[in-house]
């Protein structure tokens, strides 16, 4: 795991997906799920985020989730 | 005199003082790297980018910044006159020296994705670049750079022990199955190898490889023309064809027909689920090599870093980015975390999804 607030890491990921900074700040919930692939040669972006904090974990199919996240991510274009 | 007057009389003073100032402090530098550099590198415009870049087989592109925010943009520019310096004259690679003060052409940092000053890029056989990441840019570390990107060490395999020896030592390795001098003299005009360049540039089978396992340091690099260990392997004929004939006549059998498999090259990981090997198949060329190393030479689950950053990228392989905050791990949700963690990356096996953390 990354601390990704700042750092250069950061900001060579923002330069090579052109991502805007609110997808890395600190006031944003995590985890953030980023799926990115090649659709017609675009660039094609699938964020998700899962809002895990306000539940309790017996209330939420956490792999349901998951699995419905990959799978939507693999078939979007 | 009224207000109006002053203002004109200020500003003109202002202009002509930051024109002769800031002119004459940029052509001082200019002067200054063609002084230090003694003509050996070429100054990059915007007519000669493209063809500076597609015409070298081995580039050292250095962004500069003429401004006072990049104080170390001069020194940057003597370290790599040193480094053109210390480049023994019989080494084995030529290497084209460049400089581009962005300063003029801010468009084109934008396009390299470059934020901060000086930065060096390594550009390959015109398309494949590899960000220098020393945030100093340091003689000794450049020149290291340069030979672990340049001069690849090729172990030839004697025997099935010696073979099973270095495999065992080895992440990753890739075993090219037949003679490496053979694929040192096969040429190819490798046109699909970027398809947003015009460059039809003519490579041998030897240069792909070299330039594609270039991101992989830590990959072992063999080859064989031992018949036992290809037939053990399952390798192409096509590649032995001369040495299996040989082979076939000493030994007067017509054994080639035992090996009938197309693999050019048989990559041996030992990551993700284990030892596994995987052939690749077909003609070499960089877009096919490009795709298999990006699928199979990495593992698919990672801790993301600036080294590994570019693998995301390649266009074959789907990519999941997690971004995390441990401070948000808690004991109220540290169990759904876990459960998180355990689906995502069994999904990303599953589908051959690359997940970074």
């Amino acid at each position: 795991m990354k601390s990704l607030g700042g750092n250069e890491l950061a900001k060579n990921l923002l330069g090579y997906f052109q991502l805007n900074y609110d997808y890395l700040t600190d006031n944003q919930l995590y985890p953030i799920f980023l799926g990115l692939h090649f659709y017609e040669g675009e660039l094609k972006k699938y964020k998700w985020q899962p809002d895990f904090t306000a539940k309790d974990s017996t209330e939420i199919n956490i792999e349901n989730e998951v699995e419905n996240f990959v799978s939507n991510f693999l078939t979007s274009k | 005199m009224n207000i109006k007057h002053y203002l004109s009389f200020i500003l003109t003073y202002v202009t002509l003082f930051y024109n002769i100032f800031c002119n004459n402090t940029n052509e001082s530098i200019k002067t200054n790297i063609t002084n230090n550099t003694n003509n050996k590198f070429i100054l990059i415009n915007k007519s000669n980018l493209n063809s500076t870049i597609e015409d070298s087989n081995s580039l050292l592109l250095l962004f500069i910044k003429l401004d006072n925010d990049c104080l170390q943009c001069e020194d940057s520019i003597k370290i790599l006159n040193n480094v053109y310096n210390a480049i023994p004259k019989d080494f084995p690679h030529s290497i084209n020296f460049a400089i581009l003060n962005v300063t003029e052409y801010p468009d084109v940092a934008q396009q390299y994705h470059i934020y901060s000053f000086p930065t060096l890029y390594f550009i390959r056989f015109g398309y494949n670049i590899f960000n220098y990441l020393d945030f100093e840019i340091n003689e000794s570390s450049l020149l290291e750079f340069i030979n672990k990107k340049l001069v690849k060490k090729w172990i030839e395999i004697e025997s099935l022990e010696h073979f099973s020896k270095i495999k065992s030592n080895s992440k990753l390795m890739l075993f090219y199955c037949g003679n490496l001098t053979d694929i040192n003299s096969n040429y190819i005009n490798d046109s699909d190898s970027n398809s947003n360049s015009n460059n039809n540039r003519t490579m041998t089978h030897f240069d792909i490889l070299n330039n594609q396992i270039n991101q992989y340091d830590e990959m072992t690099l063999t080859w064989s023309i031992n018949y036992d260990l290809l037939k053990a392997l399952n390798c192409s004929t096509n590649n032995i064809a001369t040495d299996l004939n040989n082979k076939s006549t000493n030994n007067s059998t017509n054994s080639s027909n035992n090996i009938n498999a197309n693999s050019l090259f048989v990559l041996f990981k030992n990551f993700d689920d284990g030892e596994e090997s995987v052939y690749f198949e077909g003609s070499i060329t960089n877009n096919k090599v490009e795709e298999f190393l990006a699928m199979y030479a990495s593992p698919i689950i990672l801790d993301l870093t600036n080294e590994n950053i570019k693998v995301t990228i390649n266009q074959s392989v789907p990519t999941i980015i997690v971004f995390l905050n441990k401070k948000e791990i808690n004991k109220h949700n540290y169990l759904m975390v876990e459960r998180m963690y355990k689906t995502i990356n069994t999904q990303a096996k599953k589908y051959r999804v690359r997940l970074f953390y």
